[in-house]
C-alpha cells in the first residue's frame, strides 16, 4: 500500500470512530422525538407514532452501528495489506474488533448498544460477502452492503414476535415493544418490521451477487483482451515475416535484369561496332528501367501504371515455379481485353500467391489442372483462377481473408495480403469452393484502350 | 488483479437460508409461555388506597405514561408527574412509582442515577412520615430488569402497600419473595392489559 492511500485510510479510520463515538451524543434531540413519540403513541393511543418512532430508532442505531462497522474494516484492511492474511481472518479481526468497540462505546457514553443485533448483522455481512466471493478489499461495495443489511436486522429489535427474545432488549426498543403490547399494535409492529426485513435482507444478498458476478466478468475481459493483445502480437510477427517473404522474391527477381546489365556490359567491353554498342547500350537501359519500375512498385503502394492484361499475366506467368509434372496450369485470354491501372509488381504478386495457393491446395486426382482465365466482364478486367483440388470447408470460407487464418499450418497471412493489394488497386476479389474446386475471381477496373 | 475465488453455485443460498432458520427458532424460543404458577391475588379483595393519586416515573422511562392512561381510563382522579418531588405532595393520598430506568432519558433529560436515586429516596421518606400509601408498578419485564431498575425495585418495593408486575419481570421471583417476607399483597399478571383490575383494586 502506497503511503498517500495508507495516510487516507487513517484519516478515514480517524474520522469514522470519531463520528461514531460522538454520534449518539450529537443525536439526542433525534432521540428526544423517538421519546416523545412514544408517549404520544401512549397518550392518543395512535399507533402510528410508534411505526414512527421504530423508524427513527432503527435509522439511529443503523447510522450508529454501520460507522463503527466500517472503521473497523478499514483497521482490518490495513492490518491485511502489511500482513497478507487470509480473508476469512480479515472477517474475523474485523467482527471482534466491532464486538470490543462497540462495547467500549457503550460504557464510555453510557448508551444502551444491542449486542446481539449488532454481532448477529456483522456476521452475516460477512459471511454473505465471503459465500458471494466478493473482493474483501472493496470499500464502496463493504460500506453499501453493511448500511443495507444493517438497516434490515435493526427492524428486528422492534418486531414483539422477538420480544423477551435476544432481540429488542435496550430501553428504547422495549419501551416501542412495551407500547405496542398496550395498543394492541404488535401484529402492525411485525408487519411493518418484516416488511423493511425481508426485502432489505434479499436486496443485500442480490447486491452481493451482482457484485461477484460484475467481478468475474471484470475477470474474464480482462483475460480476453490478454489475448487479443497476444494475438495481435502472433499476427503482427506473421506480417513481418510475410513482408521479409515479399523482399526475398523481389530481390530474387531484381537478379535477372541484373544478370542481363552483367551479361551485356562484358559484350559491349568486347564490341567495337558502334551500331551494336548502341543496341547494347539500349538493352541495359531497358534493364535498368525494369529493375527501377520494380523497385518503385514494391516500395510505393500508390505507383501505378496503366499495364495491358496480357503483360500483366505474363509477368506473374513469368514467376510461377513449374517443377511439378503433375501440374497443368493454362491460361485463356479474351479478346479485347481492356487495359488496367494498377501497382504492377504487387497485382503481380498477389495474383501469384493465388496461383501458389492453388498449387499447394490437398487433390484427390493425380494431375493438377490449374486453369486462368482472363476476361473482359462489362468494362472491367476478370481474372479467374480454378483448380480441380478438393475445395476449402463451407465453414472455413467465411474466415479465409482473416489475417492468420489457415488450415495448412501456413501463417495465414497470404489471403489477407492478396485481399489487400487486390482493394488498394480499386479491385474486388471473390472466392467459390466446392468439393470439385475452388475458384478465385480479381476484379480491376478496365480502362479504355485509346484508338488511333 | 486479485484471483477469483473458485464459485460453488449453491453457497450463496445457505446463507439466507441459514439465516432464516435461525430468526424462525428465535421466534420461536422468544414466544414460549413463561408464565409462573405463582399463588398470588389477582386483585386486593379490599381498596387499600385513596385518591388524589400521584403517578411518578422511578427510573423516567416510558412505562409509567402507560399507567398514567390505565389511571385515566379507570377516571382514578390523578397527578401525572415523572419528576415529581416534594412541591408537589399537595392533596395527594397515594403515590404509585412506575419503575423502569431508562438510559436514553438520562441523556435527554440530563440527569444521573445518582440524582434519581436521591428524589426517589425523598420521595419515599416524604410519604411515609405523611403516611400515604405507595404502589409499586413493574410492567418493563425482564428486558428493564437492570441493576438500576433492580434497586428501584428494592427500595420501593420494601416500602410499598401493594406490588403490581408482569410475570415475564419477576421470572426469578425477587417480587414475589420479597412481598413475602414482608407481608406485602402482590399481582402478577402474565399480560399488560391484565393490570387494569389490579390497579382498579387499590382503590375501589
Amino acid at each position: 500500500m502506497g503511503k498517500s492511500r495508507m495516510i487516507k485510510y487513517i484519516i478515514g479510520i480517524g474520522l469514522t470512530i470519531t463520528f461514531a463515538f460522538l454520534f449518539p451524543n450529537l443525536t439526542t434531540f433525534i432521540w428526544l422525538t423517538i421519546v416523545a413519540k412514544i408517549r404520544e403513541a401512549i397518550v392518543s393511543g395512535d399507533g402510528g407514532q410508534l411505526i414512527l418512532a421504530s423508524a427513527y430508532t432503527t435509522i439511529l442505531n443503523t447510522i450508529q452501528n454501520a460507522l463503527l462497522f466500517i472503521a473497523c474494516y478499514l483497521i482490518s484492511l490495513i492490518s491485511i495489506k502489511r500482513f497478507k492474511w487470509a480473508d476469512s481472518i480479515k472477517m474475523m479481526m474485523t467482527v471482534v474488533m466491532f464486538i470490543i468497540l462497540g462495547a467500549l462505546r457503550a460504557w464510555w457514553i453510557e448508551i444502551p448498544w444491542e449486542l446481539l443485533t449488532a454481532v448477529i448483522t456483522a456476521t452475516v455481512i460477512m459471511i454473505m460477502v465471503y459465500f458471494t466471493y466478493n473482493q474483501y478489499d472493496s470499500i464502496h461495495r463493504m460500506v453499501l452492503v453493511s448500511c443495507l443489511v444493517f438497516f434490515a436486522f435493526q427492524w428486528l429489535d422492534i418486531m414483539p414476535v422477538f420480544a423477551s427474545g435476544p432481540f429488542g432488549i435496550t430501553d428504547i426498543p422495549t419501551s416501542i415493544l412495551l407500547a405496542s403490547s398496550y395498543l394492541d399494535s404488535d401484529t402492525v409492529l411485525n408487519f411493518v418490521g418484516l416488511a423493511f426485513f425481508v426485502p432489505l435482507f434479499i436486496s443485500s444478498w442480490i447486491m452481493t451477487s451482482l457484485f461477484s458476478s460484475h467481478d468475474e466478468n471484470i475477470a474474464i475481459e480482462k483475460e480476453n483482451h490478454l489475448k487479443e493483445i497476444a494475438l495481435e502480437s502472433v499476427k503482427s510477427s506473421a506480417i513481418e515475416h510475410r513482408i521479409y517473404q515479399e523482399i526475398n522474391s523481389i530481390a530474387h527477381d531484381l537478379k535477372t535484369p541484373l544478370v542481363t546489365i552483367r551479361g551485356l556490359n562484358s559484350l559491349l567491353s568486347m564490341s567495337h561496332d558502334p551500331e551494336k554498342t548502341e543496341a547494347y547500350t539500349q538493352r541495359i537501359d531497358s534493364a535498368v528501367e525494369k529493375m527501377s519500375e520494380m523497385i518503385s512498385g514494391f516500395l510505393y503502394e500508390s505507383s501505378k501504371q496503366e499495364i495491358d492484361a496480357i503483360e500483366l499475366i505474363n509477368y506473374m506467368r513469368a514467376q510461377i515455379p513449374v517443377e511439378d509434372e503433375n501440374l497443368k496450369i493454362s491460361i485463356n485470354y479474351d479478346e479485347d481485353l481492356p487495359l488496367v491501372n494498377v501497382n504492377k509488381i504487387r497485382v503481380s504478386r498477389a495474383l501469384l500467391n493465388i496461383v501458389e495457393n492453388a498449387i499447394g491446395a490437398p487433390y484427390r486426382h493425380q494431375l493438377k489442372i490449374i486453369e486462368i482465365e482472363v476476361a473482359k466482364r462489362e468494362l472491367s478486367l476478370a481474372i479467374i483462377i480454378k483448380d480441380n483440388g478438393t475445395g476449402i470447408a463451407k465453414e472455413d470460407l467465411p474466415f479465409i481473408w482473416d489475417p492468420g487464418f489457415s488450415t495448412r499450418n501456413t501463417t495465414g497471412m497470404g489471403l489477407f495480403f492478396v485481399k489487400k493489394i487486390v482493394e488498394d488497386n480499386n479491385g474486388q476479389i471473390y472466392i467459390e469452393s466446392n468439393s470439385d474446386g475452388t475458384s478465385v475471381t480479381v476484379l480491376f477496373p478496365g480502362i479504355r484502350k485509346e484508338t488511333s | 488483479m486479485k484471483p477469483i475465488r473458485q464459485k460453488n453455485r449453491l453457497k450463496p443460498i445457505i446463507v439466507p437460508f441459514i439465516t432464516g432458520l435461525v430468526l424462525i427458532g428465535m421466534g420461536f424460543i422468544s414466544n414460549r409461555d413463561f408464565n409462573l404458577d405463582i399463588q398470588n391475588m389477582p386483585s386486593l379483595p379490599r381498596p387499600i388506597a385513596e385518591e388524589t393519586v400521584m403517578i411518578t416515573a422511578a427510573g423516567q422511562s416510558t412505562d409509567a405514561y402507560i399507567i398514567k392512561d390505565i389511571a385515566n381510563q379507570l377516571m382514578i382522579h390523578n397527578y401525572f408527574i415523572p419528576q415529581a418531588d416534594h412541591l408537589d405532595f399537595e392533596g395527594i393520598k397515594t403515590l404509585v412509582f412506575v419503575a423502569g430506568n431508562s438510559a436514553i432519558s438520562e441523556k435527554i433529560l440530563d440527569f444521573t442515577f445518582e440524582d434519581e436515586k436521591e428524589r426517589v429516596l425523598k420521595l419515599l421518606k416524604l410519604a411515609s412520615e405523611k403516611n400515604l400509601k405507595i404502589i409499586l408498578v413493574f410492567i418493563g419485564g425482564s428486558q428493564r430488569r437492570d441493576e438500576e431498575t433492580e434497586w428501584f425495585l428494592e427500595q420501593i418495593g420494601g416500602q410499598s402497600h401493594y406490588i403490581i408486575s408482569t410475570s415475564d419481570g419477576d421470572r426469578d421471583q425477587f417480587l414475589y419473595q420479597m412481598a413475602g417476607d414482608l407481608k406485602i399483597p402482590i399481582t402478577l399478571v402474565n399480560a399488560l392489559d391484565d393490570i387494569s383490575e389490579p390497579f382498579a383494586s387499590a382503590f375501589r
